[in-house]
């Protein structure tokens, strides 16, 4: 038996697509107006100044169009099993003719890459209304796709010193790991958590891992004497290099977690623990 | 074709179990009865053999793969029809054209004909239908997919006389060699005309697992004025005509098969169906 057929996996994503495109119109919706919100917002009073500031505006919102995108990006980590919570969904999912590595690979695709997607497009488009509304009310901005995919995508030259102390290469690598690892961490956990709960799984989440950072907070603080300092000196690689991996596991451990739940779903209760 | 293992299974861990060493084994080429009282688990059989459900204990197996495992191989054999389900709002070409690859042997001619008797066109919408429409549609879909195990939970429920006869026209007609039906109801007069074999549950307990023929061979089902002597009947019960009564046939000729009686008579006698037909 073949665990995986592209030609299958092709036929199951084209169904995730087309049963779920509604729900998706309207996370593309919310994206716009989300966008929307957010160019109005930075760009109005900014746009009556001159020409001196238009960069520097640009920039710092290209910076606030990511915040959104990552936010985003962790809305779109949460649907994951949103199509699972009722008993119909779940029927419909499990007599589906396709492996579970099937399934869960156009789920997750559909809620990381889709939703980058949906993200990408509604910015593109609330840009592109406000370059097309603002010269009716006399102001002229430039468009801020160009340096959301710069600061995105391009090189990032931002942690090469710290306290004005050049860093080594390999320390700006680790640093570099950490931010990224902590991304993909936050991004796995609320993958748990749409696996777990089956309402508001957005806000629970986001208040269990507040919840969890400050209790964390509070143990480091009050228990280990610790002080809110990563770096006492530039040769702490090896001390990074272990939390990178430490993060690494725990992000195996969330995907291992998700996946073990889609595995082991019913159409009838949360048994997940069952034999 | 099916065999139920020994299984075990509750719907939590305080809670009574709906199945403690239950065993069954169904064969093909024949539309089963699955008939018993509310929550005595049909339902949660039918979820168990097409794996929905996990049992604690015990195996069930369908062409000698455990359903649990959820293959493509078996799901693509296997289509079970919910009690109560949700259509997309698309139109029903848009709903067969996603879901038919994955079903190799799906069949446009039988949905075709499906439709022509349940009195539906083809480029219908299902957003569009009555609750008893769209479950005309939905089993035309269901028996066009041509799976080797169909599995039907309360199939006539939400339809209306005349459907009910175009339901028993349409599951005779589009019976192939080598298919099986599980029907699971408690209509049973919609569909006692359809059964092969009758399997009734009470519990964990099989109360009856007979083909018809053998049931009509071994009992009568007759009708008597009220006051006649009736000290033969292994059940009696009251009817507008009299009684109705379950007796042996004892080389009479027979008669047709009386569902509802015969269930009422399993559960007023559970020792009734060892009585009748011994184990070898």
């Amino acid at each position: 038996m073949k665990n995986f057929d592209l030609g299958r996996f092709g036929h199951v994503l084209r169904l995730d697509v087309q049963q779920n495109r509604r729900r998706y119109l309207k996370y593309l919706a919310i994206c716009y107006l989300t966008c929307l919100i957010a160019e109005f917002i930075l760009f109005y009073k900014p746009s009556r100044y001159g020409a001196d500031l238009v960069a520097v505006t640009i920039n710092s919102a290209a910076n606030s169009f990511i915040l959104i995108q990552f936010w985003m990006m962790l809305a779109g980590a949460s649907t994951l099993f949103e199509n699972l919570k009722t008993k119909g969904g779940r029927q419909a999912e499990l007599t589906l003719p396709a492996t579970n590595a099937e399934k869960f690979l156009s789920r997750y695709l559909l809620s990381t890459v889709g939703f980058f997607l949906f993200y990408l497009t509604g910015f593109v488009a609330a840009d592109l209304t406000r370059m097309a509304v603002f010269p009716l009310l006399g102001h002229s901005l430039p468009s801020t796709v160009p340096a959301f995919f710069e600061t995105l995508f391009g090189r990032s030259d931002s942690l090469i010193t710290i306290n004005g102390e050049a860093v080594s290469r390999a320390l700006w690598v680790q640093i570099y790991l950490l931010a990224t690892l902590g991304m993909i961490l936050t991004h796995a956990c609320y993958l748990v958590g749409s696996a777990l709960l089956r309402k508001n799984v957005f806000v629970l989440t986001s208040l269990a891992l507040f919840a969890l950072a400050v209790a964390a907070g509070w143990v480091t603080v009050e228990l280990a004497g610790a002080r809110f300092e990563l770096f006492t000196s530039v040769d702490d690689t090896w001390q990074l290099a272990c939390l990178n991996a430490v993060l690494f596991v725990l992000i195996v451990g969330c995907y291992w977690l998700t996946w073990r739940r889609f595995t082991r779903i019913q159409v009838v209760g949360r048994k997940w623990l069952r034999p | 074709m099916i065999a139920i293992d020994h299984i075990h299974f509750s719907y939590g861990r305080r809670r009574t179990a709906v199945f403690d060493d239950f065993s069954l084994t169904l064969g093909s080429d024949c539309i089963y009865g699955l008939l018993g009282k509310n929550g005595t688990g049909k339902s949660t059989l039918l979820y168990l053999i097409a794996g929905l459900l996990l049992p604690s204990r015990g195996s069930v197996r369908y062409l000698g793969t455990e359903t649990r495992l959820r293959r493509p191989e078996t799901l693509s054999e296997l289509y079970l029809l919910p009690e109560e389900f949700t259509l997309p709002k698309v139109r029903l070409a848009e709903y067969v054209k996603l879901h038919r690859p994955f079903y190799p042997r799906f069949s446009d001619e039988l949905l075709q004909q499906c439709l022509t008797d349940f009195d539906l066109t083809p480029d219908l919408h299902l957003g569009e239908l009555s609750m008893g429409q769209r479950k005309k549609a939905y089993i035309s879909f269901a028996l066009a997919t041509n799976t080797r195990l169909l599995l039907m939970d309360e199939p006539t429920n939400g339809l209306d006389i005349p459907s009910k006869s175009q339901f028993r026209r349409v599951v005779a007609r589009s019976m192939t060699e080598g298919r099986t039906l599980l029907i699971s109801t408690h209509q049973v007069r919609d569909i006692d005309a359809l059964l092969d074999h009758v399997v009734m549950l009470d519990g964990s307990r099989v109360l009856l697992n007979r083909p018809v023929a053998d049931i009509c061979a071994a009992l009568r089902f007759d009708e008597v004025a009220a006051g006649a002597p009736v000290a033969d009947a292994l059940y009696a019960q009251p009817s507008p005509g009299g009684q109705q009564v379950v007796r042996r046939a004892d080389g009479r000729p027979e008669t047709p098969l009386n569902l509802e009686l015969l269930f009422n008579a399993m559960l007023d006698r559970p020792g009734l169906a060892a009585e009748i037909f011994p184990e070898p």
